[in-house]
């Protein structure tokens, strides 16, 4: 397939302030369908437009700025940056390890002590790995019935990222009923790449309850788990999406989801201040939204929720072309961080990741409960746009930063 | 929640909007979802398990009640097809 070899596409942001910076430090994707050249290596440094995001970050509201606190600058990584990965470090997380029933597969075995044993699904695009072992396959085939017993013994492990200084701490799954942990086979494994850094694997003990996603669940084998592990609005993996995860294989708005929340859990256990000010939308709501355009999607976020956040995420999973979009005239500023693919195997693409601020004051905003909620000064809109579905916003002259600002501010 | 209260309580009225199609359908608050994303697919002509139910962003499961998620008489239920692209090709 043609598309194919621009799956090869490896993007890195450039992020100038420490928590920006943080958000997107892990997120690595790729195209999955052909981009222009000179994408590849933009990257627009606006030096005014940052200053002036972070200006007013810092300016009032003093919730949104207990919510955001800022660290102090980290040594290593400067205030202005652009951040590559080079193929070099990518290439170790690209290759699935070999397993000896999928012989094509390349080994890589960074933080799999047996790595013959296992088969590996790679979530590229949120640097985050799912791992599926022969433990696991032996696990399922021991209790078929449950379809969520055969995860009931797991390891969550994070790879912190080469530039940040400190290894991110081990994420903390919220686990209903512990359950003994065998000592091998990681079964669910976030890295923030690449994977020859520092690695930490925790034991994380955790029945995947089935009850997750609310009181009543009734067992399905179709089922894996939710994510999160419990609670309303989880995201549910089941086989499909499971087997979405292997290769050349396209990939659903569960993954889509499952994976930012994956990613941003993750963040949480590096910056909890930071994953707090975060929220990630539905991979619906821009497609709600530019269909059928605010009255629809208003119904998708709570507005304590999102206008309380410093950064809004907002996936686009959809690559329709001939939908009608909302007009608007709303004027963004706004600056890519996204730029420099190289040349390896990832999963998902975020060509049109951006940055917006704020197009309308803060003190404009309109929300209709309750009336005095505080609007986060220079909120960052990120767009994760994992099919380029921007470009070809942007030939019809509309820009999605522009609907989503018109929208949510 | 106990039976008791699920028997008290009126049914209330839910919208199901499938791009811009809606569907009106009364449910028990204390009832699951399962009977109503089963007559909402019937309704639309879709197969079992085809649409993705969200409400106020949070994706619903034929487990969930209406109690359990706060709805009121004439909230809305959006249902989605699933989205479906990108992937990434055999490593090599």
């Amino acid at each position: 397939m043609d598309q194919d070899e621009d799956l090869d596409t490896l993007m890195a942001c450039t992020l100038e302030e420490d928590v920006v910076d943080s958000i997107a430090k892990i997120m690595c994707f790729s195209s999955p369908f052909p981009r222009p050249a000179s994408s590849t290596t933009s990257h627009v440094d606006s030096p005014t437009i940052k200053s002036s995001i972070a200006g007013s970050s810092r300016s009032s509201h003093p919730r949104s700025l207990r919510e955001t606190p800022r660290k102090p600058p980290i040594a290593k990584l400067p205030t202005t940056r652009v951040s590559r990965f080079p193929p070099s470090n990518c290439q170790p997380m690209a290759k699935p390890t070999q397993d000896a029933r999928q012989p094509s597969r390349k080994s890589a075995g960074a933080i799999i002590s047996k790595p013959s044993s296992i088969r590996r699904l790679v979530l590229r695009g949120f640097g985050v790995r799912v791992e599926n072992t022969k433990g696991w396959m032996a696990c399922s085939e021991k209790s078929p019935g449950s379809g969520l017993g055969d995860l009931n013994t797991s390891k969550v492990s994070i790879i912190s990222p080469s530039s940040p200084s400190t290894p991110c701490p081990p994420t903390t799954v919220p686990a209903t009923v512990s359950q003994p942990v065998e000592a091998a086979t990681p079964l669910i494994c976030v890295d923030t790449m690449p994977p020859t850094e520092s690695v930490e694997v925790e034991n994380v003990p955790h029945s995947l309850s089935i009850r997750a996603g609310g009181a009543g669940a009734v067992p399905d084998p179709e089922i894996k788990f939710y994510y999160p592990f419990s609670g309303i609005g989880a995201v549910k993996i089941s086989t499909r999406e499971w087997q979405l995860l292997e290769a050349n294989r396209m990939v659903n708005d569960s993954v889509i989801e499952f994976g930012l929340r994956l990613w941003l859990d993750e963040v949480r256990a590096d910056d909890p201040h930071l994953a707090d000010a975060t929220i990630i939308l539905s991979p619906f709501f821009f497609t709600q939204l530019s269909e059928q355009g605010y009255a629809a999607a208003r119904r998708y976020i709570n507005p304590v929720d999102v206008f309380t956040k410093a950064f809004i995420i907002v996936p686009i999973h959809d690559k329709s072309e001939e939908k009608p979009l909302v007009s608007c005239d709303c004027h963004v500023s706004r600056e890519h961080f996204w730029c420099a693919p190289n040349s390896y195997t990832t999963l998902f693409s975020v060509k049109g990741a951006q940055r917006i601020r704020w197009a309308v004051p803060p003190e404009t905003v309109q929300v209709a409960q309750p009336s005095n909620l505080p609007c986060v000064p220079g909120a960052t809109i990120l767009i994760f746009d994992s099919l380029h579905y921007s470009d070809a916003m942007r030939q019809k002259m509309i820009d999605p930063a522009t609907l989503l600002s018109s929208f949510l501010c | 929640m106990s039976e008791d209260q699920e028997d008290v309580k009126p049914k209330i009225t839910i919208v199901i909007d499938f791009e811009g199609q809606h569907c009106t359908v009364r449910v028990r608050p204390g009832a699951t979802f399962k009977k109503l994303f089963e007559v909402t697919e019937k309704r639309f002509g879709k197969e079992p398990g085809t649409f993705k139910f969200t409400f106020a962003g949070k994706r619903l499961y034929p487990h969930n009640t209406a109690a359990e998620l706060d709805m009121e008489d004439g909230d809305t239920i959006d249902a989605h097809l699933e989205q479906l692209g990108g992937g990434h090709p055999i490593p090599r």
